[in-house]
């Protein structure tokens, strides 16, 4: 599967909203990264990746959204995420620290509008 | 002698063959000699192990984790627990991948076993571990003693075998 396929991009209220799906390990991450990434104008406010309907998610997933803020901080934009409190990867997040380096709201509505 | 076979329940497969022939219901005139062939049919008992070997690729690493989806379903493993697990050796594979081989080559043996409410799963790789990077390596570990209960790391001169456990609550719970 392509990055187009599991990425889905929309934008609201100034933001770009990324929905995340299916899988991400290793084998995908980087081109799913840069396809994110790639959406983001300089107008926009900043991104925001919604990850609540991935089923897997490793360490290679979180390091991309560690690596999307940074790139994000750098050209003065924002990162934030979504994770629905039942989501099937909410803990690894938490356990994998992404929670606390990055924005993290239950909701897109939620986020755009925080 | 359908009609005696039907409805019946036997302790084996020996009584239930006496009882059927033995039954009265035989016509007296038989003059063939009569052969019975009884056949018991194993109830599918999901299997208690997993072995699976793959190329130290990253590319492999989403067939393993449908493999081992359906392994544990059958086992009725939780589903909290089997994406435990998932992670963990998700996160083992991949370090070998990494870490154990230049691009492209040698295997990576993956190893699950449930017995007296544990699963045990074990990662083989037959490599020489490069210099580790710190950080993203650090992650990875940490995903997997959080998800699991126990893990360790042996490193010979042969490869490294992590093996790791986690305590599964009661099936159906």
């Amino acid at each position: 599967m392509s990055a187009r396929d599991v990425v889905g991009i929309e934008r609201r209220a100034g933001w770009v909203v990324a929905t995340w799906h299916g899988e991400i390990d290793m084998a995908n991450t980087r081109a799913i990264e840069r396809y994110t990434l790639d959406a983001v104008q300089n107008v926009d406010t900043g991104l925001i990746v919604d990850v609540s309907a991935l089923i897997y998610m490793d360490s290679a997933g979180i390091r991309s959204l560690i690596s999307l803020r940074r790139l994000l901080e750098e050209r003065r934009q924002t990162l934030r995420l979504v994770v629905a409190e039942q989501s099937m990867i909410r803990r690894a997040l938490e356990i994998g620290g992404v929670t606390v380096a990055v924005p993290t709201y239950g909701s897109i509505d939620e986020a755009t509008s925080a | 002698l359908r009609l005696a076979a039907e409805g019946g329940r036997w302790p084996n497969l020996e009584t239930l063959a006496t009882d059927v022939i033995g039954t009265k219901k035989l016509p007296e005139s038989i003059e063939d000699d009569l052969a019975m062939l009884v056949l018991r049919f194993k109830t599918d008992h999901p299997s208690s192990s997993f072995n699976a070997t793959i190329h130290a690729a990253p590319r492999e690493l989403a067939p393993l984790r449908r493999a081992m989806r359906k392994w544990m379903h059958r086992l009725l493993v939780d589903p909290d627990a089997l994406q435990d697990v998932l992670l963990a050796t998700g996160e083992a594979v991949a370090n070998a991948i990494e870490h154990a081989y230049a691009p492209g080559v040698g295997t990576v043996e993956v190893n699950g076993h449930v017995g007296d409410g544990e699963l045990e799963v074990t990662i083989v790789d037959h490599g020489h571990w490069r210099e580790q990077r710190g950080e993203h390596q650090g992650r990875g570990l940490s995903l997997m003693s959080a998800m699991m209960d126990r893990v360790r790391s042996e490193t010979t001169a042969e490869g490294t075998t992590v093996t790791m456990s986690k305590t599964l609550n009661v099936a159906g719970e």
